[in-house]
């Protein structure tokens, strides 16, 4: 295996997964894009005698040793946080001790066996036991109601076509966006309301943290090693929000993406969220057109990769649709169609659009001779779900682009089961 | 004074090893295939190490195979081209 030198521990990863512990792996200076390629051509000379030997070698087996299910820690806060720092579990912020008490309630919460693997989590395909996952949800900070919502997000990235193993070794700064809908999100306290991108909810927060610390401490995406983020994403510490249900005018988005009764939570490997600004506008034509312009952005994966895009309505811009007869149809097929959702390829460079053509050739192999060319594929690319306070504000969210949301119910514990 | 805490990292993963073709003694002669990631020059790196190997140690000139998005696996028929080679560069990196 050829590795560019900053790549050497994601290349290891890669082995290990395949189960191939010491294949060989020759490194080259990293990077090697952004450079003509002849201006490689010195390096790859050098490292071909370290290529021929490495093709010669013959891998070791992994090999592995349990892990302690339990330790004995510090119980002075100080020094359970230098005890769990010593082992990586953090993400920076301080965390909640994962004791053996705590542990119990949460994973009863679950109505699910401790021992119960909800699926393997790359890069490091370690299995994320239910046990695991509530010490990750009590780390960060959840309390035990929240943990049938933290089992449906770990079980909804892990979904194939989620496409997790890309989403957490990228160096694009994606990150999975939980969102929670149905009753479970009134019922658990979720906000879907003013701030709902931001700080101040519990369960927001222990819900997006909670999903984060078990990619990073069982699926070992560790930043600079195998999250290979070139910036990241503040999304990293913690990416939930609520639908704002009872704000929506039309068809919930908890309904269109067939929910269960108890509620669901659907996942999106997204960007950061950016802004919708329209104070302007008094009818929905405006208000399209700044949606469609905003959703028209070159900088992001969805224009090379294509994909999904999330929209997430402030209740004003929404009640403004839906007073027109606009439902979320309409909306897509508006949004989808218009003149401003279209791209002007005069601001791609020639460089990324030879690679344009390789990854989405249905768009950019045969441009018109105007030189725009649409951003969505489809009307059904553009998600669209209410949430947010009062405010003239929306929000886009575009996505890694190889990658599908993915919803999965929430699924209660048995009646009368311990802190359910 | 300690307190005992739940592990947070899961089981271990599964120990089963991809299937690879028998080493080789000598690259003289060997069947290499190139494959290119889809990363930018990823063509060019992996080509060029296979053209060195074919000059300098008498490998068959390299034959090579592409994936147009770096974020997707090779698909399995691209793949099942090059069962029986000798060898494959793969490539990890940007």
């Amino acid at each position: 295996m050829i590795a560019t030198d900053s790549f050497l521990p994601l290349a290891r990863a890669v082995a290990r997964q395949e189960g191939l512990e010491s294949l060989a792996v020759a490194t080259i200076p990293h990077p090697i894009g952004g450079v003509e390629p002849g201006q490689l051509d010195d390096a790859l000379a050098a490292a071909v005698d370290r290529v021929a030997e490495a093709l010669l070698s013959t891998p070791a087996e992994v090999t592995t040793a349990p892990t302690a299910t339990v330790h004995d820690a510090p119980c002075d806060v100080l020094g359970f946080l230098a005890f769990a720092e010593g082992r990586r579990w953090s993400d920076g912020l301080p965390l909640v001790p994962p004791t053996e008490e705590l542990v119990a309630r949460a994973v009863a919460a679950t109505g699910r066996d401790a021992g119960e693997v909800l699926g393997l989590v790359p890069p490091s395909d370690r299995g994320a036991t239910v046990a695991a996952v509530a010490a990750n949800a009590v780390m960060a900070g959840c309390p035990p109601e929240l943990l049938p919502v933290v089992v449906a997000a770990v079980q909804a990235v892990l979904e194939p076509r989620f496409n997790l193993q890309a989403l957490t070794t990228t160096t694009h700064p994606v990150t999975p966006l939980v969102v929670v809908h149905g009753p479970v999100a009134a019922e658990l306290g979720f906000n879907g309301g003013p701030n709902v991108f931001g700080q101040g909810n519990r369960a927001n927060a222990g819900v997006g943290r909670a999903l984060r610390l078990v990619l990073q401490n069982v699926g070992e995406a560790r930043p600079g090693e195998t999250d290979r983020a070139t910036h990241g994403t503040p999304g990293k510490y913690a990416y939930c929000i609520a639908e704002n249900a009872a704000a929506s005018p039309f068809e919930t988005f908890h309904q269109a993406r067939g929910g269960g009764p108890a509620g669901a939570v659907t996942v999106l490997g997204g960007e950061g969220p950016h802004n919708v600004n329209d104070h302007g506008s008094t009818d929905a034509a405006g208000i399209l057109t700044t949606i469609a312009g905003t959703v028209a952005s070159l900088g992001s994966n969805n224009l090379y990769l294509r994909g999904q895009v999330l929209l997430v309505l402030g209740p004003e811009h929404a009640e403004v649709l839906a007073r027109e007869g606009y439902d979320r149809r309409r909306i897509q097929e508006a949004v989808h169609a218009h003149p401003q959702a279209q791209v002007s390829l005069a601001g791609v460079s020639e460089g990324n659009l030879d690679r344009y053509r390789r990854t989405a050739p249905h768009v950019f192999a045969d441009v018109p001779g105007d030189g725009v060319v649409p951003m969505l594929d489809g009307p059904e690319n553009l998600l669209v779900v209410v949430a947010g306070g009062p405010g003239k504000h929306s929000v886009l969210v575009p996505t890694f682009g190889t990658t599908e949301a993915v919803t999965v119910d929430v699924r209660p514990p048995a009646r009368g089961a311990p802190g359910g | 004074m300690d307190v005992r805490i739940t592990d947070p990292s899961g089981t271990e993963p599964p120990t089963q090893r991809l299937t690879t073709s028998p080493r080789v003694s000598s690259l003289a002669g060997a069947r290499i295939a190139v494959l290119d990631n889809g990363k930018p020059n990823a063509a060019h790196v992996v080509g060029q190490l296979g053209r060195h190997l074919a000059d300098r140690f008498g490998a068959q000139p390299p034959v090579a195979a592409e994936k147009p998005n770096s974020s997707r696996p090779f698909e399995a028929e691209v793949l099942d081209r090059f069962r029986n080679f000798d060898a494959a560069i793969v490539g990890v990196g940007d």
